[in-house]
């Protein structure tokens, strides 16, 4: 069942130079219970588009379009797509058809009221026009900035959605006792007694593999790895169904890594939660995702099952980013760099974002943005010689 | 000294920082970080060595030593067959010349006022090589096209901020390049890079390997990256070098624990790769209290016996097995625990009886024998006498002329191993000789080899007489003679400072007390403490055992045996001296374990565990390993 759907997402930020396109028509979608990995080199919008999701963009941060669509039941999904697709860009077509639901339930709900098929369905159409799922249509001003105190999206975010942040060194506010922290966050959001709240954060300190009692410690007498666990039991503190985990090991030595990721695969397990994972790092992705997204420059190139893209690569940024990757296993291969360098997204190139640095690029790749490419399915990518350069890109497994 | 092949030697390498704790510990022991304690290795001529390590694990420190950034605290870093340290003077810029660097951060370590061009050419000109401005813009414009930045016009009159981050990061080569190094050490050259970029940097070192031949000391955190770049690999743990071998050696054939839990954690390129899990136990300790005996032993989990147990380990799991809850039994007996590294001191209460405790221990440590190595380390437990300690004073020894002789004699031969091909000495010195007050060392045929020689030995005596060797202050003159192709090192007597003694004495009496046979003696004696020029000696037992050890060193000093010749006159009194009001105590002593060596296991592959001692592969014998293993 889908649980987040990301349809069109465009977010800008403004400059003294103009606008930085980080993130500029991505869509995706993630099942309940699903981890996606999110994978880009710095810069690419990875984390922006994450921030979108959680509505916690900078201030100069602007929602030019695109909707985020969370816990929307699957009929009222896809009336919106039937609707979509048939009052496609007429705003008054849509205007009109949302009077003559609107009429129709009244007269029903009357008529039979109650919970009836009928109404139900009348009132899931209403959802589906009124796009009544969709998060950032909750805190949308008009300017496109987001409304961070929105009161319907303050019940959503860490109840419903959390986030591990970038860094946890510095996530923790270093005069207050991790637990309080875990504590606060709780109270806040629910009302229980604050020693139910304690009793909760020592379980949650018990289940993320740190001893109980270090509840009353401060955040800089944990370590780097505890302070990861630590941010995981603040993410996992009110029982969220998803969970957005920024680069969670990226200033972490790998033994301490490998710790974290065992952990977020146990989360994954006991807990059938779903994670979206952002990271530079394809060793990490690879461990740890069903479903793999691979940004550049502010746009999806591929996204896939796991397996699918690191197999069936169909992009030529993912083969070059595989390609210079080193790996400890298997035989030793030179590296191939990528020529060129990431894009200035203030004016990203024309066409395919990647043209200028691919080796298969034509005209047409400059002229035009290359729209997805069904390999097989579930696997998408968006080149427009995907479907010729699949064969030649595809590792030999 | 064209025919060796080592550009670089590394020889128990230390550099402490000390730790300032703010005004209430003035007074106090200075505690010390041990950033880098003890590390050894080579860097041959051509080959890109592999420095792998956690953060904080001391392999920026080793690579800052190396370039003379920081002081070594000990040890030598034997550049060229020069100790660096001593380098002075103009030979410092020829040095610093030889050996440049690569920084992390590309966005740090460049200027940001100054163009490509003049951040290239500054070291040319600080140098002074190159004849006019047109031949060093010339090799500017060389160093920038082999670092890959054609056509070099292009980006000479840029400034940083015009560059990408492997742009500047090929800047950087550049400058290191355009002196023509003998050494170059990269300290996480890519770490800061984007992933699709790091690959070009790393095929471009390699390629300037290939072309120049420069080696490198690469340093890095991440495995797959030296496993890349790098022809051999040394792994770093706590500021030691636990494993050295072919980079191909330690990705497949890993020996030492840590190496294996480290290179099992790495994440693959791979989803279908699934990779299994030693979980090495708790986090790096610090370096500032790092553990005696075997520094990996706490979380290592094929530890046994003899990897150095200590006092603390035992109140840990003491803790653990519930024997320090307010109920037990021996919590009630102890008021007080005191660790100190293989020994430890229970203070017993008041109303117990000492000797039921020592009953007590003994019984929990014969249980749990078998479940975990560390009680299988326990020596002896006994009641310790706390009221008096035997005091050992020295004083200062005259040392003869001959006898000076005799011992920087040995010191040579037991640390310039010039037989050895890639000693900086090897092909020059040809043979030592001792003959009477002096030292001749003769120098294969080449007047160039005879300065080498000389100026090798002239740093060799300097550098013991400032670290720990005042006595040679007695080697008067060293003097070459082009005739004879000789280098005579001349000593007078002289004299040996008392703490000097103190440390002999103490040494002495240690080697001896094993050797001996004495037994339970040796075994219960307390590990010897030296103070100044006073070495105290405590025993554990009753006190019988005192008055035995009391006679036996008595013996030791006075006794007229060849090896112990000179003792008698080093020591000026021997006596039991009653030090505090007796408290009624019981001690633990553990099996004393030093650092594990690098140990050679065959093929260059070398590793610092006990498990591979005398170049065994495989497991401890059982009589030595306890019995679960891996113990949990």
């Amino acid at each position: 069942m889908v649980l987040l759907e990301v349809d069109d997402l465009k977010v800008h930020f403004e400059i003294q130079d103009g606008w930085v396109k980080a993130v500029d028509g991505v869509s995706f979608s993630i099942d309940s219970g699903e981890t996606m990995g999110l994978v880009g080199e710095s810069g690419c919008g990875k984390t922006t588009a994450a921030y979108a999701i959680t509505q916690l963009l900078p201030p100069n941060g602007r929602i030019i379009g695109g909707r985020i669509f969370f816990k929307e039941p699957p009929r009222v999904a896809a009336y919106r797509k039937e609707y979509d697709e048939k009052l496609k860009e007429s705003p008054k077509a849509r205007q009109r058809e949302l009077s003559r639901v609107k009429r129709k339930l009244d007269r029903v709900d009357q008529a039979i009221g109650g919970s009836a098929p009928e109404v139900e369905e009348l009132k899931d159409r209403l959802a589906a026009l009124n796009y009544s799922f969709d998060l950032i249509g909750l805190s949308k001003r008009k300017d496109g900035s987001l409304d961070d105190y929105n009161e319907e999206i303050r019940k959503i975010r860490w109840t419903q959605i959390s986030m591990i942040f970038q860094g946890a060194m510095n996530a923790f506010n270093p005069v207050f006792k991790v637990g309080d922290q875990i504590v606060e966050a709780i109270t806040l959001h629910e009302d229980v007694e604050e020693s139910v709240a304690r009793e909760r954060a020592r379980e949650l300190f018990e289940f993320v593999g740190i001893a109980p009692d270090r509840i009353d410690n401060y955040p800089h007498e944990f370590s780097g790895g505890m302070k990861q666990r630590a941010m995981i039991a603040l993410a996992l503190a009110l029982n969220p169904s998803f969970i957005i985990a920024d680069e969670p090991t990226t200033a972490l030595d790998v033994i301490t890594q490998d710790r974290i990721l065992a952990e977020i695969k146990r989360l994954q397990e006991q807990l059938k939660m779903a994670m979206m994972i952002i990271t530079h790092d394809v060793s990490v992705v690879a461990e740890v995702s069903d479903k793999i997204g691979v940004m550049y420059a502010g746009l999806i190139m591929e996204i896939g099952q796991a397996s699918q893209v690191f197999k069936n690569t169909a992009h030529p940024y993912t083969a070059g980013l595989l390609g210079s990757f080193p790996s400890i296993k298997g035989e030793k291969r030179r590296l191939v760099s990528i020529p060129g360098f990431p894009p200035d997204l203030v004016s990203p190139p024309t066409g395919c974002p990647f043209h200028p640095r691919c080796q298969y690029a034509q005209k047409r790749c400059r002229e035009e943005r290359p729209e997805g490419v069904t390999i097989e399915p579930g696997h998408v990518s968006y080149c427009h010689f995907a479907n010729k350069l699949w064969e030649k890109l595809r590792r030999t497994a | 000294m064209s025919e060796t092949n080592t550009i670089v030697k590394v020889r128990n390498l230390k550099k402490y920082f000390e730790l300032r704790k703010g005004f209430l510990s003035i007074g106090k022991d200075i505690t010390y970080v041990k950033a880098v304690d003890g590390v050894d290795f080579d860097m041959r001529s051509g080959e890109i060595l592999g420095l792998v390590g956690e953060s904080g694990c001391g392999k920026t420190t080793v690579g800052r030593l190396l370039t003379r950034l920081e002081d070594p605290t000990d040890g030598f870093v034997f550049f060229l067959g020069r100790d660096i340290a001593l380098i002075e003077g103009q030979d410092v810029k020829v040095f610093r010349r030889n050996i440049q660097m690569v920084f992390q951060d590309p966005y740090e370590s460049l200027n940001p006022r100054t163009t490509v061009t003049q951040t290239i050419m500054e070291p040319l000109l600080n140098h002074h090589i190159g004849e006019s401005p047109e031949e060093r813009l010339e090799m500017v414009v060389q160093a920038m096209e082999d670092a890959g930045l054609a056509p070099a016009k292009e980006y000479l009159n840029r400034f940083p901020h015009e560059l990408s981050g492997g742009q500047r990061q090929r800047v950087a080569i550049a400058r290191a390049l355009a002196v023509k190094p003998r050494v170059i050490v990269a300290d996480e050259p890519v770490s800061m890079l984007d992933v699709s970029i790091r690959a070009g940097v790393l095929n471009l070192m390699l390629d300037l390997r290939e072309k120049y031949g420069i080696p490198y000391l690469f340093i890095t955190h991440d495995i797959a990256v030296a496993r890349y770049i790098s022809d051999r690999m040394a792994v770093m743990y706590l500021g030691r070098v636990v494993e050295l071998a072919e980079t191909d050696e330690v990705i497949s054939n890993p020996k030492h624990p840590y190496t294996q839990a480290l290179l099992l954690a790495v994440p693959v390129p791979d989803p279908d790769a699934k990779h299994g899990r030693i979980d090495i136990k708790g986090e790096v300790p610090s370096a500032a209290d790092i553990p005696l005996g075997c520094r990996f032993r706490p979380r290592c989990p094929k530890a046994f016996k003899g990897c150095g147990w200590e006092a603390r380990d035992f109140i840990d799991w003491l803790g653990e097995k519930g024997y320090l809850a307010e109920d037990n039994k021996l919590r009630q007996a102890i008021a007080s625990f005191h660790p100190d590294g293989f020994v430890l001191r229970m203070t017993v209460n008041d109303g117990a009886d000492p000797n039921a405790v020592v009953d007590l221990v003994k019984d929990l440590v014969a249980e749990g024998r078998r479940a975990h190595p560390l009680l299988d380390s326990v020596e002896v437990i006994d009641t310790l006498m706390t009221d008096r300690v035997i005091e050992i004073d020295c004083r200062p020894a005259p040392i003869s002329a001959d006898a000076l002789a005799a011992e920087l004699f040995t010191l040579l031969e037991s640390t310039v191993a010039y037989e050895e091909p890639d000693h900086p000495m090897h092909g020059i010195i040809a043979d030592m000789r001792l003959e009477k007050n002096r030292l001749i060392v003769s120098v294969g045929d080449d007047a160039q080899n005879l300065k080498l020689a000389e100026a090798f030995l002239e740093d060799y005596i300097r550098h013991h007489r400032r670290r720990n060797r005042p006595e040679f202050k007695g080697v008067k003159s060293i003097s070459a003679s082009p005739a004879n192709m000789t280098v005579t090192l001349t000593c007078v007597a002289s004299k040996e400072p008392a703490v000097k003694t103190a440390e002999d004495v103490a040494a002495h009496i240690e080697k001896r007390l094993a050797a001996e046979g004495t037994g339970d003696l040796a075994k219960s004696t307390l590990p010897i403490e030296t103070k100044k020029k006073r070495v105290r000696v405590r025993i554990l037992g009753p006190e019988s055992n005192w008055s035995r050890l009391l006679e036996a060193l008595k013996e030791l000093v006075t006794a007229n045996r060849k090896e112990d010749e000179g003792f008698a006159q080093r020591v000026s009194r021997i006596r039991i001296k009653t030090v505090k009001k007796p408290q009624k105590t019981v001690a633990t002593k553990f099996i004393r374990a030093e650092e594990p060596p690098l140990f050679d296991v065959g093929e260059g592959h070398q590793v610092a565990c006990y498990l591979f001692k005398g170049g065994r592969l495989g497991q401890p014998p059982a009589t030595e390993r306890g019995s679960g293993q891996p113990w949990a």
